[in-house]
């Protein structure tokens, strides 16, 4: 390992670069303006869009949630459709719509709904989401759960049960 | 020239071609190996038969024969194609000819035209899945008691108060309820008003113009009357008056005269204030819901009772099966089944959810339990 | 390892999911920024704790042996489709295990597709595929996994500002840092000196049988994993509502049977290629840093099943892995000894 001077040389070298290395990790940085972009970066970002996402959720679906909060249940599934005509694909929509669906007695509809926003966007099962909506779609599945012979149903409706049990039930996703 | 004749002068050519491809003219495999293959015994001087006198045992002259084979082998395959095509096609035709035929009796929701360009597409899926000829008829509402009594058709296709009356009356047997809309195969009426008119609730329509569906329609008529029953309004003494728009759409014209101040009410389904919000045709800030009624199966596809139950068994799975992707060929073109039906699937419910609607027509005096 | 596989689920790690490989290697490729699912991305300690359990108790063993030079790069890529395979199951063959115990009836039919895998894998050894001898090599190469591992440690100790922890989803659970580590320590130990591995315990099995001293292993697995999970109210016996798990039996078989194929032809399954690479193994360290590639991949191109079942580019992926371990096979057979 240390046969000759090239050896040594090289030794000294590494020992030196190890040092810098260990002493750029743990000192503060000398160019604060470049670190800044470098890091952090990714989960300020990520913060940053579930705060807007809420914020723009809040407002899209205002309207909604004030029949909602009215009791003009039809109404606002009204609404909410055409909210959805601008923003198709928004999970949240799917989500407003089963708890619309489930209050006005369609429950296998809002089961069906409550799936493919989950699907989409898995924070509103969980529990500590700012948009969880666990309580109302674990209460919705135990009830579908709980009815004589659920076999006996559709498939797909059957499936969607299922489906949301098991995300229910947690695990990795 | 018939189709049979057809079909047996197709089968004749390919059977005599057969014939010819499988007796192969022996001229050089001879030349070469004239002290192996054996001459031609009976059927046919200058040929053997294939299989039967193939000299395997020489390797030169096997392989010449089989290129020889296998060139004439080659140089046929188009031709068989076409030939196999052709007949399939006939025999096809010949099939569909000796079909059975039945008719389904579609109730028109709007007029003829749309109600056949609606259902043929579904028509000919089960055509095809059943294995019969299935022909769609369209029939206005208030003829249809007529043309089923006669026994015009073996399938009914109707919505839920026409399926209770069928039911009533002549003991139909569910088949499976269509699915369309947010509730699925349920459905529901509501009354609607101008926003800002100061129509907020039942109450509120004392006095008022009020504009109705189609007299016979579940969710256009009789929840709207039964609502405003049971809300303390009796349409046919609170109201200014109230109307039915004539021809056809009346669904819309009802929901556009509100929109537009020619009623101050109006009897809507809520399937068609989906269907009319989702198209941006009107906006639900135009509009109050003021009130709405319960769920009720939508559309019914029913068999009378003489109909064979392995027809209807048919039937009913072959709906139960129906999938987005699933296409059917109308006018040479092929369409998805279900977007051109304007369905989302099926669903097989028993009669007694229909116990709603019995409730409701009793309460409003309409068939089958009208009481004069 | 039953015992603590239940446990740390019940500490803090999602259901079923107290050790799991695959996953783990999906949460930490997420959380040093390689794939951009914000659900699965932290970094998880008992990682660096078994690689670093297994180099402590090889060096204190005297078995830490640096060797490799063996077909690196068709070990990179085995360990990544270890890893599809297991995402296409959503779980890797402990996991399996757990969930079996937890009641989770639909393992039973994965369990069949890894006892398959092995059995394939097995038949094909017996038939001359092989992937060649391991030579003794340079030290370097053996301490280059377990220094990664350091640093990853190190990550888990003192986070940098650019590893990433989500907030929501299953990687947002998690049971505390250092009871996490201190398990992982202890399970790399163990599993260095007792050799624990699930597919070369199913190897054993089919070649010696009840005599095979695995069966009492896999037995005491199943019962500690069993008796824990009735004590914590974990145990739920049913096909349905189970989580993590999707109804798509086929492909669980068949992402189990390409775990079991694979694990047998590189000598081990995802944790005992870990704990090989803790003890100097420079082969499986290429077949870890497959994992670890694995694990970005399945996320980043929507290969990973999830409870609504097996996405189509896993079905794809889950082939396409099939079609390498039948090109290894292929290629990698000493026909001259039949």
């Amino acid at each position: 390992m240390t046969h000759d001077n090239l050896d040594r040389s090289l030794w000294i070298v590494l020992i030196a670069v190890v040092a810098a290395t260990l002493a750029l990790s743990f000192l503060p940085a000398s160019n604060q303006s470049a670190e800044t972009q470098m890091t952090g970066g990714r989960a300020n970002d990520q913060k940053l869009l579930r705060e807007a996402r809420i914020l723009i959720i809040q407002r899209r679906y205002e309207p909604v949630e004030t029949l909602i909060k009215l009791g003009q249940n039809q109404q606002a599934l009204l609404k909410l459709e055409e909210i959805s005509r601008s923003y198709p694909a928004d999970p949240h929509a799917y989500i407003l719509r089963g708890e619309l669906l489930s209050a006005m007695g369609a429950p296998a509809e809002a089961a069906s709904s409550f799936a493919q926003g989950v699907k989409l966007e898995g924070g509103y099962v969980d529990k500590n989401s700012p948009l969880s909506k666990r309580a109302a779609i674990s209460r919705l599945v135990e009830a579908e759960l709980s009815k004589p012979n659920p076999g006996s149903s559709p498939q797909s409706r059957i499936n969607d049960i299922r489906y949301l049990q098991s995300r229910l039930a947690g695990g990795c996703e | 020239m018939t189709i049979t004749q057809c079909y047996n002068k197709v089968a004749a050519f390919a059977r005599s071609y057969v014939r010819n491809f499988v007796t192969i003219p022996i001229t050089e495999p001879k030349t070469y190996c004239t002290s192996i293959i054996q001459p031609p015994q009976a059927g046919g001087a200058g040929c053997f038969q294939l299989f039967k006198f193939l000299p395997i045992s020489n390797p030169v002259c096997y392989t010449l024969a089989m290129r020889k084979i296998t060139y004439s082998f080659l140089s046929h395959i188009p031709v068989f194609i076409l030939l196999s095509l052709a007949v399939l096609m006939c025999a096809s035709c010949e099939n569909a000819k000796g079909r059975p035929t039945y008719k389904i009796g579609y109730m028109n929701c709007n007029n003829t035209e749309e109600t056949l360009k609606r259902f043929l597409p579904l028509t000919r899926y089960l055509s095809d899945k059943v294995g019969v000829n299935f022909v769609a008829v369209p029939v206005d509402t208030h003829e249809f008691e007529t043309r089923f009594k006669s026994g015009e058709f073996a399938i009914t296709h109707t919505n839920s108060l026409l399926y209770v009356v069928l039911k009533e009356r002549y003991g139909v047997n569910l088949i499976a309820t269509e699915k369309r809309g947010q509730f699925g195969s349920r459905t529901a009426g509501s009354l609607i008003a101008k926003k800002g008119s100061g129509i907020n609730k039942i109450s509120d329509l004392k006095g008022k113009r009020l504009a109705f569906g189609p007299m016979l329609a579940p969710t256009g008529y009789l929840a709207e009357y039964d609502l405003m029953l049971s809300g303390g309004i009796n349409p046919e003494s609170d109201l200014a008056h109230y109307t039915i728009p004539t021809g056809s759409h009346k669904h819309e014209k009802v929901i556009y005269g509100v929109l537009f101040g020619q009623y101050d009410a109006a009897a809507a389904p809520v399937l068609d204030l989906e269907v009319m919000t989702r198209d941006g045709k009107i906006s639900p800030d135009d509009f109050v819901v003021i009130a709405q009624g319960p769920l009720i199966p939508y559309c019914t596809f029913a068999a009378p009772k003489g109909t064979d139950p392995e027809l209807t068994k048919k039937v009913r799975d072959a709906l139960m099966a129906l999938k987005p992707t699933d296409t059917a060929e109308v006018d040479g073109e092929r369409v998805k089944v279900m977007k051109s039906s304007w369905i989302d699937g099926y669903e097989i419910l028993p009669d007694s959810e229909y116990d709603g609607i019995r409730n409701m027509a009793k309460r409003v005096n309409m068939p089958p339990y009208q009481k004069f | 390892m039953g015992l603590l596989g239940v446990l740390l689920s019940v500490w803090g790690n999602p259901e079923n999911s107290g050790i799991c490989i695959s996953c783990f290697m999906e949460n930490s490729a997420g959380a040093l920024g390689l794939h951009g699912n914000a659900r699965l991305q932290y970094l998880r300690p008992e990682l660096p704790g078994f690689v670093l359990g297994a180099v402590l108790s090889a060096f204190a063993a005297g078995e830490f042996r640096p060797r490799g030079g063996n077909a690196p790069v068709l070990r990179l890529f085995s360990g990544l489709f270890l890893i599809v395979g297991c995402a296409i199951f959503v779980g890797c063959p402990i996991k399996m295990l757990l969930r079996l115990c937890a009641g989770d009836l639909t393992a039973l039919i994965a369990a069949a597709g890894l006892v398959s895998g092995v059995w394939i894998g097995l038949q094909l050894l017996a038939r001359g595929v092989d992937l060649g001898p391991q030579q003794e090599t340079n030290s370097v190469n053996g301490f280059l996994i377990p220094l990664l591992f350091v640093l990853l440690f190190i990550f888990v100790i003192i986070p940098p500002p650019f590893v990433i922890a989500s907030t929501e989803g299953s990687s947002s659970r998690h049971a505390p840092v250092f009871i996490s580590l201190a398990s992982g320590l202890f399970i790399g130990a163990i599993a260095q000196r007792s050799r624990f591995c699930i597919t070369g315990s199913l190897r054993d099995i089919i070649l010696m049988g009840k005599r095979a001293p695995q069966l009492a292993g896999f037995a005491a697995f199943a019962v500690s994993a069993i008796i824990v999970s009735i004590a914590t109210g974990g145990m739920r016996v049913s096909l349905y509502g189970q989580p993590g798990a999707h109804l798509e039996h086929f492909w669980s078989f068949l992402g189990m049977l390409l775990v079991g194929w694979i694990s047998v032809m590189i000598g081990g399954c995802p944790f005992r290629q870990l704990v090989k690479a803790g003890e100097g193994d420079a082969d499986a360290g290429m077949a870890v840093a497959g994992m670890f590639l694995g694990g970005a991949l399945v996320q980043s191109w929507g290969i990973a099943a999830t409870a609504a079942g097996v996405p189509n580019s896993g079905k794809v992926a889950a082939l396409a892995g099939i079609a390498f371990a039948l090109l290894v096979s292929l290629f990698f057979r000493n026909r001259s000894t039949n």
